[in-house]
């Protein structure tokens, strides 16, 4: 409030001084005093929020968004404790909690980063395992009313549409950063068509921007997580068809907690290895 | 609509407003009267932010402010925190992201202001400061108006470099241009677009009260 008094104080001399634009200056200074009050009024509340609950923030993989948002309105319903999540590719997360990101839970898509964050002492151990992800090939309904058999789990007649040009433009998250992409990547090359492919290519910055890049109806097919293509919004916009296992390196998810993991985070992390978590994992497509 | 986003984007947007416009204003009050050759080099060095990529300010705000960094380290010794990924990142990527846009209607609005007043109020015996807070920050009272929109509208607006610099947390650091991007990718678009519409109508109304702020300010200097 002492703000508030100091710019009264100046704008009173105003007042005294310019009589002429006394009602422009009445205007200026409302505005300004309405301004630091909103100011004061959001620090408040900032800081209530901060108070009331106990903080739980997940950086999770991309590719359980879906999954967790349920678990964590199941949880919200039970226990009145709200969670917090940032969603993104498991590598940028790597790199940002490497810079100092502060998380409470981490769930990435490939376990080796949880390894090698833990070897860097960023989490308390080397966590738990919550399932296995599946890539899926994912085509829109346009392009599969017209060539129905495109959905192959060998990627043969997928292959000689990329070939023939049917196919001009594949949707899939960065390899750089992104296990998800990673696996495309892989499965492509065991294809063998990834040269074929790489001018075709349009990364998504994780898998659910892929995921969404393949529904937009300007790309003709995607490679993306199960998990995602579970959801009801990508099922009315296409099919996809399980790439099997076999053609990537597996894609084991795995959890962790930091070690600034607050009691509420600790306990969290407990209710996602409750049965009925699991089930719900199970019931996303992971294995 | 994401509340919480709101209030934080306008929170961010309020700070910026409240750090950066009285700097401004003693800056751009310094820079007017003076005539070093440092002057040059300092006006290009504050209009920078204005034509640089986001993406090279949050480069080197992640070399600079990481916990591996310089300053980073520094603080994280300090204080424990780190300054990336959080709301105190963000507002220095802002900070440092509006200082055009709080310098130069201000610069403006000083250089508008003739010679002649400021040496008749300091023939009156009026000192600098005096001069500023009776005679010159009145007559600017439109650009200091208009540095002040323009601040907080461009604040609400960020979102190259709070996504490199903020990385999309909840309650900290996802404001609201950046839930949009992240309620698309959630493929959740009726959401997205009512957030869009909303900064939308926002950023028309904040156009269209700065035109008229200026519009006026034209007006009196033809009646001058």
């Amino acid at each position: 409030m002492k703000l508030l008094q100091i710019i009264l104080a100046h704008f009173s001399e105003f007042l005294l001084i310019r009589p002429r634009h006394l009602f422009l200056q009445r205007t200026i200074f409302l505005a300004l005093l309405s301004f630091s009050l909103s100011t004061e009024l959001c620090i408040a509340q900032v800081q209530m929020k901060d108070t009331k609950q106990q903080r739980i923030l997940i950086a999770a993989a991309s590719d359980v968004r879906y999954a967790l948002d349920l678990m964590i309105a199941n949880y919200f319903k039970e226990t009145g404790q709200a969670v917090k999540v940032s969603y993104g590719s498991s590598g940028n997360f790597y790199q940002q909690i490497m810079q100092g990101g502060d998380y409470d839970i981490l769930m990435m898509a490939d376990e080796q980063y949880i390894f090698r964050l833990s070897e860097q002492r960023k989490t308390l151990d080397q966590g738990v395992v919550y399932g296995q992800g599946r890539l899926v090939l994912f085509i829109p309904k346009p392009i599969l009313e017209k060539w129905p058999n495109l959905l192959s789990p060998n990627l043969l007649e997928f292959g000689n549409a990329l070939k023939d040009g049917r196919i001009r433009s594949l949707a899939i998250a960065n390899p750089a950063h992104a296990p998800y992409g990673v696996a495309a990547e892989q499965a492509l090359k065991s294809a063998q068509l990834w040269e074929i492919a790489v001018p075709k290519l349009i990364l998504g910055e994780n898998a659910s921007q892929a995921t969404q890049f393949a529904i937009s109806g300007s790309v003709q097919g995607g490679l993306i997580p199960l998990a995602l293509a579970k959801h009801s919004t990508v099922q009315q916009k296409g099919g996809y068809v399980l790439i099997p296992p076999s053609t990537h390196l597996p894609l084991i998810q795995r959890m962790a907690l930091t070690p600034a993991a607050s009691r509420g985070a600790k306990e969290f992390y407990v209710y996602l290895q409750t049965e009925k978590s699991q089930k719900i994992f199970k019931e996303f497509g992971f294995e | 609509m994401d509340w919480q986003a709101f209030r934080l984007s306008l929170f961010l947007a309020c700070l910026t407003a409240i750090i950066l416009i009285p700097m401004g204003v003693l800056l751009a009050h310094y820079l007017v009267r003076s005539s070093s050759w440092l002057k040059q080099f300092l006006e290009a060095g504050l209009t920078l932010p204005l034509v640089l990529p986001p993406t090279v300010l949050g480069y080197y705000l992640l070399v600079g402010f990481g916990n591996t960094g310089f300053l980073g380290s520094w603080f994280y010794e300090l204080t424990g925190n780190s300054i990336v990924f959080s709301f105190f990142g963000i507002l220095i990527a802002s900070l440092i992201v509006n200082i055009p846009f709080a310098f130069i209607p201000i610069q403006r609005a000083f250089e508008a202001i003739p010679i002649e007043l400021r040496d008749a109020a300091a023939t009156c015996g009026l000192n600098p400061l005096k001069r500023l807070w009776i005679i010159e920050l009145p007559l600017a009272w439109k650009g200091i108006c208009s540095a002040t929109v323009m601040t907080v509208a461009h604040t609400i607006g960020e979102f190259g470099v709070v996504l490199m610099v903020g990385g999309n947390i909840p309650g900290q650091t996802r404001t609201l241009s950046i839930t949009i991007y992240d309620r698309v990718q959630a493929l959740d678009m009726d959401g997205a677009g009512v957030m869009s519409f909303c900064l939308l109508l926002f950023s028309f109304v904040t156009l269209l009260l700065s035109q008229i702020l200026n519009r006026k300010s034209v007006v009196r200097g033809v009646a001058h």
